[in-house]
């Protein structure tokens, strides 16, 4: 009986510790569209790129946070080390649920053509908002475009 | 006593930032180097004299040490950003950056058309003389 409850205990502490070293939240998926919501990586100067994303959340975090993970999400824009641009949303999402984000970030005419590098962070706010309390929510994702004269 | 140690030492450590350089004009790059601890996560957020973000990066720590670029816009105005560093382990701190103006540069006119002008003003005048003369004798 005692080697049972010990092994329930075990497991449990083992199932709790996995958790806890995983993110809160996953980003499933980014995709890139056009003005008229079609899917495409390549667009002209000028042009404002919309960036779709979807995160989930585990169910086993309803634990953790019966009442949702409240969360910052932020789609960077970059041309090599320069950010060209931001669009973000704060948000809370139930364990179990997932929030779909469509942010639209506009290229300027006189923006360089190239590669443009996407990226997304979660986090539970900005290191200016939350100091030593600051922390990522999800493992961050990327896409990349072309950007043509 | 050495776990009371261990969390004393882990409360009071802080990240380190440098930023390189530290005064730097729009369209250059700067270095930002992060020293924690061991494989933590740390978010970078650079805030504008303004106090708009216009730079935020997630970087994972090697061995304690990290860095990041960021190329400060041609746009960018003039003054103080804040670098603002939060790292998962290690902590919060924060770094000043001056982006100076841009110095525009010399503005010298252009006499080439005038000076043109005059020449072939003068050469028809000489012309003119010359022809007259000519003509008179």
């Amino acid at each position: 009986m005692k080697k049972a409850l010990l092994a329930v205990v075990a497991a449990a502490f083992i199932a709790a510790v996995a958790l806890a070293q995983t993110m809160p939240i996953q980003i499933t998926t980014v995709t890139t569209k056009n003005y008229q919501g079609t899917p495409t990586t390549t667009f002209k100067r000028g042009d404002v790129i919309i960036v779709e994303t979807t995160l989930t959340c585990p169910t086993g975090y309803y634990y953790y946070a019966p009442a949702g993970v409240s969360y910052l999400e932020l789609i960077t824009m970059w041309f090599k080390n320069t950010m060209m641009g931001l669009t973000l949303t704060r948000d809370t999402i139930a364990p179990g649920g997932s929030k779909t984000f469509g942010g639209g970030i506009a290229t300027r005419v006189g923006d360089p053509t190239g590669t443009y590098t996407f990226e997304v962070y979660v986090w539970n706010g900005f290191p200016s908002e939350m100091g030593a309390a600051w922390a990522p929510l999800a493992s961050p994702a990327t896409t990349s475009v072309t950007v043509t004269p | 006593m050495a776990v009371c140690l261990l969390a004393a030492a882990l409360a009071l450590a802080v990240p380190t930032i440098t930023v390189t350089p530290s005064t730097a004009a729009p369209g250059s790059i700067v270095t930002i180097s992060i020293t924690g601890q061991d494989s933590e996560t740390c978010g970078i957020e650079i805030r504008d004299p303004a106090n708009t973000v216009i730079f935020t990066k997630q970087i994972t720590l090697s061995n304690g040490a990290g860095s990041v670029q960021w190329g400060i816009p041609s746009d960018a105005r003039a003054g103080d950003y804040t670098v603002y560093v939060s790292c998962t382990t290690s902590g919060t701190a924060t770094e000043t950056l001056t982006v100076t103006p841009l110095v525009g540069g010399e503005v010298k006119k252009d006499y080439t058309p005038f000076i043109l002008t005059l020449a072939v003003a003068t050469i028809a005048a000489a012309s003119f003389v010359l022809l007259k003369r000519e003509l008179k004798g």
